[in-house]
């Protein structure tokens, strides 16, 4: 074969190699088995779902978990199960790194505020309208603070702990981010919160259905300012609520039972059914008719509740189990019900925040007896014997306020935190279970994969 | 190369000389020790400049001579010159006078496989190890690859465990992955194979061994590329090393067809058996630890098993679920070597009881290799191989059998109840054992054809396209007695796995020699390669035995599914290699690669690996003269390498569909599982490698030593992200990782005489191994399984990372523990764990020494693990809190009494009063030394005299008689120092590599081994 006869051949051979190498793709496809981005969000609506997604994450976040931790620590709840593991560490607040179920409703906190900060990113990308941005970051911005919020609560010592809140809080997640993150102090926490509650109340609508409303975001700040012990701040708020969200008080003790209590739910996270339930942790852990529950109420909670035989709380919402016996506890029986709607803020907090709030400051004790009495009327069947004279002490009604709100909240989440509200800004030697309201372990633990190079870890040791 | 020039050089001249119109010839055939043709030899008659070279049949012709006799010189690289006399002859002459070319048996001329080619081992000039088909094939083995133990320097073998087909792991110059693979990129005959260890998860206690269908009879040889010299040209998949599988083809006498049985037989036993309490200890320790609780009275017993009914019953689970293996294995292959062609076809058979009940591994396998000179210039070959294995499994580790016999499975449960059924009320391996039906079928063919074709001399094309085609089932059939049920008579599942794995590369050659001293070949090449994996699984209930994993009888009931895994990927890649060398003494090498993958995101679709490196051969300088010296080789290159062994579509961010959860509040939601990553890509190590190669007294001694610093960076870590960013999980370039280390191996041929022949083999290596960077992220952010085993700044891969365990309080029996700070606690706290340990060992090697008298030799090869720890992780629940699990007599060194100095603490049942809210605690309680010295292998073979041979008409016929794993010399006092665990994830297989958990031990076995040629 002579040179060109080679080198055609070596054309022809190498030609083809390049257009065969040329034709096939090396484009990856992505199957159909994989759902990316690009499928899930196309149009405004797919934005709104996602939206969706942010309540769905909360809704499973304050399904009883998020309250039942807070109570646990408190001295309203027994953990009446053996082996409880995890569930053993929180009540004997000594949790440590690796427990699970902290990490998993502390994950699901921030699942709803890594959501929220993912909204943005897609408003060009599909068009959603401006006033619907607006809508939307609203809404967003209140789940973002709530989250936010229940997270401080739970693993960050309360405000006060320090004179200028220099304390650790938790981290601020504010965009979409795979990388580990420092703990802001407790003072840029509650700055966060507020910032996004002001934001959500300047844009949020008065009414938005099952989702966040104006009066929701004011009367979630109103809780912050009171944490915060800004009662003057939280005022104008709970007046604001109170007097047009259009809620009304219940006439039931009962706030988990929907049908009756519906119209004082300011913001609620929805059940549908039992294959849609976001009540299964007060459910599993509390109910107390068809099995034992793993969570019972303290001796000195159920008699505070059954001593006034005409509280109808004590009746209707408490029961004692093997009286007498060695397996004796005090169930509650206000989740003895498949599934229901959790109300996350309501009326009853609001008259009970303002009265508190007034009797602290001792300015206006009347507004502060008629909410405290709104409440007593509605809780004895003999009101009128219970409620408070309208010349009551300042103190008779501080007192009155606190006690009610106990009885009216209790597994609601809310006893471990007025508590350390109160040691924080009034009783410094204030203790809870016979340990002090500022003990390292009346915090929970940061599960150890939250730790960057530079997160700061809760002290080590619970409070024994 | 120079051959190649010099024919071009001697047509040139021919041509001059043909202008004096001399009628004459010189022609002759050149052969070697066995009588093949060399190819390419030249041939220069002396003080002249003609020439020529020989061709394809070994025949070479130097025409228009005068007439006379003429000096010839025959040449050629790894064959000693040899100088002959040659007479001309008329044109017409068609005599064929035959030369011979004895092998030159220099250290430095042994040919060595290189990606895409070969070259002599002087050209070498990255580092490279190599093992031969004998040195494979000299003892048993569960898979191939496992034959590489302390063979060769720098590449750390853990044999599998006991288990039938179970894989080893191999780390070549130590870890360099995190949670993409670590394990190095297999080639067998120029295509990267399927080795996905994790298609069949880890189900049963055991990964998938993607490597065990390939008869190890097959191969002729096994190439190791350890540096980014000789790793470069794989680019982005070479960074872990690479192993080049060369299978056998055509040789041997011409036209004499070559035929080799070979038949081995062989038992199979555990190197260890547990130390498990029987019924009456067990009782005892349980009862304690009741009482030491405070229990009053009896304990109640687990599994509602009455006082009674427990001394009554002493079952010895480890019995049950041990066996001695029976093992047989038959190989026959041809092979013939013809004028234009050769062809080598193997058949075999192998059938590998372990030592667990109910386990074996079956292969079935042929192949055809072919070669075939259609001219002189094109040349064909052709590779098939089929082979099938099935893996009839058996529960271990954490799955059960061995396993449960070693935790769940207590003395005081029966294997039946008193009416003669199975006892159900608690593990009862046995049960499923018998009842249960399990098998994991492979069907794999790797195939390839290639064309070659000189296009003119020393140009040379290439094209070749290659198949690797792998199907895995999975199946397993429950009965109606296992499931408990009345209505279901059997339920009969199967996974299947169907990978079609292809490449195709076209290849530029050229070879030129300039002046007679300068060298060079460039290649140049395409190469496109992709894997397309589909997945089926079907669940049938109401099955008959028998039909469980017939797909014909399948009923209606049947679920079935087959559709695309998210995990075809592609390759396409160019690639050119240049080598230089100045008189055959001064060797460059410049490779380049350029990767583009479908595995890479959008950001990073595309990457160059570069590599170049440079060799010396001092020993042929004139003025080398040192004494006793006779061959030295200087080494050095610096380039770099990726890995890619990652799963596809890192880089994409996967959602949540509206329609696969929620809605909430009737309205459909959607969710982020991940964020995009574009910026993934290939984890990329510069690797800077020096060594040199020593002979000395005329080669009898070789050393070689070799020096490297691997720095890794984009590490591909698969972390858990701080629960704070919404996210569980996140798959990225994190984290830099740092390898160095040195190689020292020496072969002496210390004794060669006629009837007595003394080989020591030697080789040793350390690897430093650091972790210098994981970005933000701390240590808990990567877990090596539930181990305990984290990724540390300034720590190796995997670091035991534990609460340290100080002792037993005398006083009170209870644990006592050390904080961070030092001091000493009761409190468990992970917060106080600190690096402990050493995960990675100081030094690995092996020593074999090989005797020949007349016809018997003796071989025995150790091998050596230095240095590194291991994480006894079952241990915690065997010797740890008394739960549902049964304990080791470990036990009897225990607290019991104020004043006790006791190995273990009080015998209890309340994690409180190990300071813990969990039963299960890490600590460095559980870590020993794992450093052990193994007889790894001891043969003893006899040869048939040749004479006795030739009278039964055989070539030759030998017989061995081979041991493994006889003697095991350790302080570790758990099973077996060498543990290959059941891994979760790649992750789990990097990090943590000395960690057993219910690990059934490696296998000891026995073995007569018969091969006979003719």
């Amino acid at each position: 074969m002579n040179f060109r006869y080679n080198t055609l051949i070596l054309l022809v051979v190498f030609t083809t190699l390049f257009t065969l190498n040329a034709c096939v793709k090396i484009t990856e496809e992505v199957p159909e088995t994989l759902f990316v981005e690009e499928d899930a969000i196309r149009t405004p609506q797919d934005v709104q779902n996602l939206l969706n997604s942010c309540y769905d994450a909360l809704a499973n976040a304050l399904n009883g978990k998020s309250q039942s931790f807070s109570d646990l620590m408190s001295d309203d709840l027994v953990l009446f199960v053996s082996d409880a593991g995890n569930k053993a560490e929180i009540y004997n607040r000594s949790t440590i790194i690796f427990n699970d179920d902290t990490r998993r409703l502390y994950a699901d906190m921030y699942i709803i505020s890594m959501r929220v900060n993912n909204l943005e990113r897609f408003y060009d990308k599909v068009g959603v309208s401006e006033s619907e941005r607006i809508r939307i970051s609203a809404e967003g911005r209140f789940l973002r603070a709530l989250c936010h919020w229940e997270v401080a609560k739970l693993w960050a010592q309360p405000p006060g702990y320090t004179s200028d809140n220099s304390h650790l809080g938790v981290v601020i997640r504010n965009e979409a981010s795979t990388q580990p993150k420092g703990r802001s102090t407790v003072q840029e926490t509650y700055d966060f919160i507020i910032s996004d509650l002001q934001y959500a109340i300047g844009n949020l609508p008065a009414s938005n259905g099952n989702y966040a409303t104006k009066s929701a975001a004011q009367a979630l700040l109103a809780k912050v300012y009171f944490m915060l012990n800004q009662g003057n701040l939280a005022l104008p708020l709970i007046n604001e609520v109170i007097n047009t969200s259009g809620k009304t008080l219940s006439t039931s003790v009962n706030r988990f039972d929907n049908a009756a209590s519906e119209s004082e739910y300011i913001f609620k996270t929805v059940s549908t059914g039992q294959n849609d339930n976001r009540s299964v942790e007060f459910r599993d852990q509390y109910r107390s008719d068809t099995k034992t529950p793993n969570y019972t109420i303290t001796r000195d909670l159920y008699l505070a509740l059954t001593n006034d035989t005409l509280d109808k709380r004590g009746k209707n919402l408490v029961q004692i189990f093997n009286a007498g016996n060695s397996n004796e506890f005090y169930g509650v029986t206000k989740f003895n019900q498949d599934y229901f709607s959790v109300p996350i803020l309501h009326l009853t907090d609001m008259h009970l925040l303002r009265a508190e709030i007034l009797a602290e400051q001792g300015t206006n004790l009347t507004t502060a007896i008629d909410d405290v009495n709104l409440i007593i009327k509605r809780a004895y069947s003999d009101s009128l014997t219970r409620t408070l004279p309208s010349n009551a002490l300042q103190s008779q009604v501080l007192a009155e306020v606190r006690k009610q709100r106990r009885l009216e909240m209790f597994c609601e989440g809310d006893r471990l935190q007025v508590l350390k509200r109160r040691g924080a800004f009034f009783e410094p030697a204030l203790t809870i279970r016979n340990a002090p309201w500022n003990c390292p372990g009346m915090v929970l633990q940061f599960h150890a994969r939250e730790g960057g190079q530079n997160f700061v870890f809760n002290p080590s040791g619970g409070c024994n | 190369m120079n051959n190649r020039f010099t024919h071009f050089y001697a047509l040139g001249l021919l041509l001059f000389v043909s202008i004096q119109a001399f009628g004459e010839k010189i022609r002759g055939r050149v052969l070697d020790d066995k009588n093949e043709p060399v190819i390419g030899a030249t041939i220069v008659i002396e003080k002249t400049k003609f020439g020529s070279v020989t061709d394809a049949l070994g025949v070479f012709e130097i025409k228009n001579l005068q007439p006379g006799n003429y000096k010839i010189k025959i040449s050629y690289i790894g064959y000693v010159t040899v100088t002959a006399d040659i007479t001309a002859v008329a044109d017409n002459n068609d005599a064929t006078p035959t030369f011979t070319l004895k092998e030159d048996k220099n250290s430095l001329e042994d040919v060595v496989v290189v990606g895409y080619g070969t070259k002599l081992k002087r050209e070498v000039t990255g580092s490279i190890s190599k093992i031969n088909s004998k040195e494979l094939n000299d003892m048993p083995v569960q898979s191939f690859e496992s034959a590489l133990q302390a063979k060769l320097p720098g590449v750390q073998v853990t044999t599998g465990s006991g288990l039938a087909g179970s894989a080893a792991v191999i780390r070549i110059r130590g870890i360099a992955s995190v949670s993409a693979g670590g394990d190095p990129l297999y080639v067998v005959d120029g295509i990267p194979i399927t080795q996905d260890f994790f298609l069949n998860g880890n189900s049963g206690g055991m990964n998938n061994n993607p490597l065990a269908t390939i008869n190890p009879d097959d191969i002729a040889s096994i190439e190791v590329l350890k540096d980014a010299a000789a790793q470069a040209i794989y680019g982005s998949r070479g960074s872990n090393g690479v192993i080049l599988i060369t299978t056998k083809r055509g040789g041997g006498t011409k036209g004499k067809l070559s035929v080799n049985y070979n038949a081995r037989v062989g038992i199979s036993q555990p190197t260890a058996l547990p130390n498990m309490l029987n019924s009456a200890q067990y009782l005892q320790l349980y009862q304690e630890a009741y009482e030491n609780d405070g229990g009053v009275g009896l304990a109640p017993l687990p599994g509602g098993i009455t006082w009674e009914q427990a001394r009554r019953t002493n079952t010895d689970w480890v019995d049950l679920t041990t066996r001695t293996g029976f093992k047989n294995t038959h190989n026959l292959s041809i092979s013939q070597q013809g004028k234009r062609g050769s062809y080598y076809a193997g058949v075999g058979y192998d059938n590998n009881e372990s030592f667990l009940v109910g386990n074996r591994y079956e292969r079935v396998s042929g192949r055809i290799n072919g070669d075939y000179n259609i001219t002189k210039k094109l040349r064909v070959s052709l590779s098939t191989s089929l082979s099938q294995g099935t893996n009839y499994r058996a529960n271990a580790a954490w799955s059960g059998g061995l396993g449960a016999a070693m935790s769940t499975a207590l003395p005081i449960y029966p294997v039946y109840d008193s009416l003669g059924n199975y006892f159900q009320g608690g593990e009862n391996p046995v049960r499923i054992q018998e009842l249960k039906r399990w098998r994991t079928t492979e069907l794999r063919t790797i195939n390839n054809a290639e064309l070659n074709y000189q296009i003119i001399e020393g140009l040379t094309a290439t094209a070749r396209y290659s198949l690797d085609y792998m199907e895995l089932k999975d199946d397993q059939y429950d009965p109606a007695a296992l499931l408990n049920s009345t209505t279901n008579i059997g339920q009969a599942n199967r996974n299947a796995t169907f990978v079609t794995n292809f490449n195709y590369y076209g290849m530029l050659t050229y070879r030129k020699t300039f002046n007679k001293i300068h060298n060079i070949n460039i290649m140049g090449a395409y190469e496109y390669q992709g894997s397309q994996t589909k997945t089926s699984s079907y669940n049938a209930a109401n099955m008959l035995n028998g039909q469980w994993d017939d797909n014909a009888t399948t009923p209606q009931t049947t679920v079935q599914s087959r559709f695309n895994a998210p995990s075809d990927f592609y390759f396409r890649s160019i690639f050119s290699r240049l080598n230089y060398n100045y008189k055959q003494r001064y060797f460059a090498e410049f490779v380049i690669r350029r990767d583009e993958s479908t595995k890479f995101g959008p950001n990073n679709r595309a990457g160059y690996f570069p590599a170049v490196s440079a060799t010396y051969i001092i020993s042929d300088e004139s003025f080398f003269k040192i004494r006793h010296v006779s061959t030295t080789k200087i080494r050095a290159s610096y380039g770099k390498s990726g890995n890619a062994n990652t799963p596809q579509f890192n880089y994409v961010s996967i959602w949540a569909p509206t329609n696969s959860s929620g809605p909430y509040n009737g309205q459909p939601i959607t969710y982020p599982i991940n964020l995009p990553n574009p910026d993934f890509r290939w984890e990329t190590s510069w690797t800077l490698n020096g060594g040199i190669d020593i002979g000395f007294l005329k080669d009898r001694i070789m050393a070689t030593v070799d020096v490297y610093d691997r720095r890794t960076s984009d590490v591909i870590m698969d972390l858990y992200t701080p629960p704070s960013t919404g996210f569980s999980q996140f798959i990225g370039n994190v984290g830099e990782i740092r390898n160095s280390g040195v190689e020292f191996s020496i072969v002496s041929r210390n004794i060669v005489k006629k009837d007595f022949t003394w080989t020591t083999n030697f080789n040793v290596a350390r690897n430093w191994n650091e972790i210098t960077s994981i970005g933000e992220f701390a240590q808990d952010a990567l877990e090596g399984g539930t181990n305990d085993t984290r990724i540390v700044v300034g720590e190796p891969v995997g670091a035991n990372y534990l609460v340290r365990f100080k002792g037993v309080d005398p006083a009170t029996g209870k644990p006592v523990y050390i904080d961070k700070d030092g001091n000493e606690t009761f409190k468990w706290d992970p917060k106080d764990r600190v690096v402990v340990g050493s995960v990675q060992p100081k030094a690995i090697g092996g020593l074999g020494n090989n005797f020949r008298y007349k016809n018997w030799d003796l071989s025995f090869l150790f091998n050596f693990v230095y240095g590194s720890d291991i994480y006894e992780s079952s241990a915690k629940r065997q010797n740890g809190v008394v739960t549902n699990w049964n304990m080791r007599t470990d036990l009897f060194d225990r607290w019991q009494k104020p004043g006790d100095q006791a190995a273990f603490p009080r015998l209890t049942r309340n994690t409180e009063t190990y300071g813990s809210s969990t039963p299960w605690i890490n600590t460095t309680q559980w870590l020993e030394d794992g450093s052990f010295i193994r007889l790894r292998n001891v043969t003893i073979g006899y040869n048939l005299p040749r004479s006795f041979c030739q009278k039964i008409k055989l070539t030759s016929m030998r017989m061995s008689l081979i041991g493994t794993n006889l003697l095991t010399f350790t302080r570790y006092t758990g099973l077996d120092p060498e543990i290959a665990r059941d891994f979760e994830n790649p992750t789990d297989r990097n990090m943590s590599p000395n960690i057993t958990y219910l690990t059934p031990p490696q296998e000891r076995t026995v073995t007569f081994q018969l091969s006979v040629n003719f």
